[in-house]
């Protein structure tokens, strides 16, 4: 009979794995070398994920229908009406024509005019649950460095977290540690704060004079060391709110862009310091 | 190669598909907008299937894999947190004879949860603290619907993870499988 005897070994690897466990992540909290670690490591498995993305799509889109069976089905039955009504002949091209169609869309920003872009394709999504980014198919061989903004026509999407040779990941505006500047009636300048994938930013500490009110589109302040340049469109004010006791307001801020239904983006080469 | 090195490879590889199918298909396997965490899951497999020390080896595999892929929280973050719960769930394996298929999506459930409540906290311990911010309502969605992806998927992970880990010492040690002939 096999008698258990190795307790002891084990509580020692343990021990030794939350050693190390926490030696990487001082490290890591330093600046070291771990982020250039992992962008190594990505940019060895991103091809093969991508690739592998792309070529079982069908799979996924399959099962992706299956966890969202009841949607789907009240979606499915309004776009059979809608086809039935249209009787277009051009579905074949129906994706294809969409993808250009986002293309040109990004090709006149109405903001940041004089910034050089580069549009990329969204190509993926982080799984993770509590880390909310997308993958695009442009990186540092195409000038695209960390912190550069990424934008649609329609406005803010996030900034440039981490960067490979050829692919890019994009901290989205609502991922909790983003921040940016955002302008506010009458000149102030004040800082929105991503809470989630499925919330509107906060924008906190806001004069209850401000004439802030719901509808309003608030755009990057673009002060100075903000690392997004002036006048893009963050999000739309959808509430202004005084909690009990409190001397400032709070502002939700919806943001204009859907990043689950991003299809191109484009990123700034902006330093910080462009004007 | 003797018997244990290959079990080891074999529930590296497992990790290693698991990683793989997580960032290939996780996105399109959100309900509700929360994807699954195969890694827990093949922790928590690994643990039952080879006792505390297998599970703290796996579950630091396979969150160094998962700190590749993220990018707000420390790397070694996810290393530490699926170390603890893979040799907190071995020990649990070793003190109590969970080799029940009635128990074993239970088992994983409640590990899996506990694994995103030690996650948080030691993020908040890391000082990234906003990772909760989303507030309770998305917490508890995270948590009752990565449990439940967990115990759906629990039995065929446990049923692979106990063949790739036979040879094992804690897989022998635990009676899952006969001990390798000396020679």
């Amino acid at each position: 009979m096999a008698v258990y005897r190795r307790p002891n070994r084990a509580r020692y690897v343990l021990a030794l794995l939350v050693l190390t466990s926490i030696t990487l992540v001082t490290l890591d909290a330093r600046g070291g070398t771990l982020g250039t670690v992992r962008s190594d490591a990505r940019s060895v498995f991103d091809p093969i994920t991508h690739a592998t993305h792309s070529a079982l799509a069908p799979i996924g889109n399959f099962l992706s229908g299956a966890a969202d069976y009841g949607s789907l089905k009240k979606e499915n039955q309004r776009l059979r009406e809608q086809v039935a009504g249209m009787q277009s002949n051009a579905s074949a091209t129906a994706a294809a024509q969409a993808e250009a169609a986002a293309i040109m869309a990004q090709a006149d920003l109405p903001f940041a005019t004089n910034l050089p872009k580069v549009d990329a394709q969204v190509v993926g999504q982080n799984p993770e649950n509590f880390d909310v980014s997308l993958e695009i198919d442009k990186g540092t061989s195409r000038g695209v460095a960390v912190g550069d903004p990424v934008v649609t026509q329609a406005g803010l999407v996030g900034t440039v977290a981490s960067t490979t040779a050829n692919g890019a990941t994009v901290r989205v505006l609502t991922d909790p540690i983003f921040t940016v500047g955002v302008s506010m009636p009458g000149g102030v300048a004040a800082e929105a704060t991503g809470v989630g994938p499925n919330s509107p930013l906060q924008v906190s500490g806001v004069d209850p004079a401000t004439p802030v009110k719901a509808g309003m589109i608030l755009d990057t302040s673009g002060v100075t060391l903000e690392t997004f340049p002036p006048g893009i469109p963050v999000g739309k004010v959808t509430s202004v709110s005084t909690d009990a006791g409190a001397l400032h307001d709070t502002v939700s801020l919806a943001p204009l862009i859907n990043p689950n239904q991003l299809v191109v983006v484009s990123v700034l080469i902006y330093s910080g310091q462009t004007p | 190669m003797t018997p244990p090195t290959k079990a080891r490879l074999r529930v590296a590889g497992i990790a290693v598909v698991a990683l793989f199918i997580e960032v290939t298909f996780g996105t399109d396997l959100r309900i509700w907008g929360v994807a699954p965490d195969l890694l827990c899951l093949v922790t928590v497999a690994a643990a039952l299937a080879g006792g505390p020390e297998q599970g703290a080896l796996c579950g630091f595999g396979c969150g160094l894999l998962a700190d590749l892929y993220l990018q707000d929280t420390p790397f070694g973050l996810s290393a530490l947190t699926l170390s603890l719960v893979g040799f907190v769930v071995g020990t649990f394996r070793v003190a109590s004879p969970i080799n029940s298929k009635v128990l074993t999506p239970g088992v994983v459930a409640v590990a899996t949860a506990v694994q995103v409540a030690v996650f948080l906290a030691l993020a908040g311990l890391f000082g990234q603290s906003e990772l909760a911010h989303e507030g309770r309502d998305w917490l508890i969605r995270v948590v009752v619907i990565e449990s439940v992806d967990a115990a759906v998927l629990s039995l065929p992970v446990c049923w692979l993870l106990r063949r790739a880990s036979r040879g094992s010492p804690g897989a022998v040690a635990l009676g899952e499988t006969q001990a390798a002939p000396t020679r």
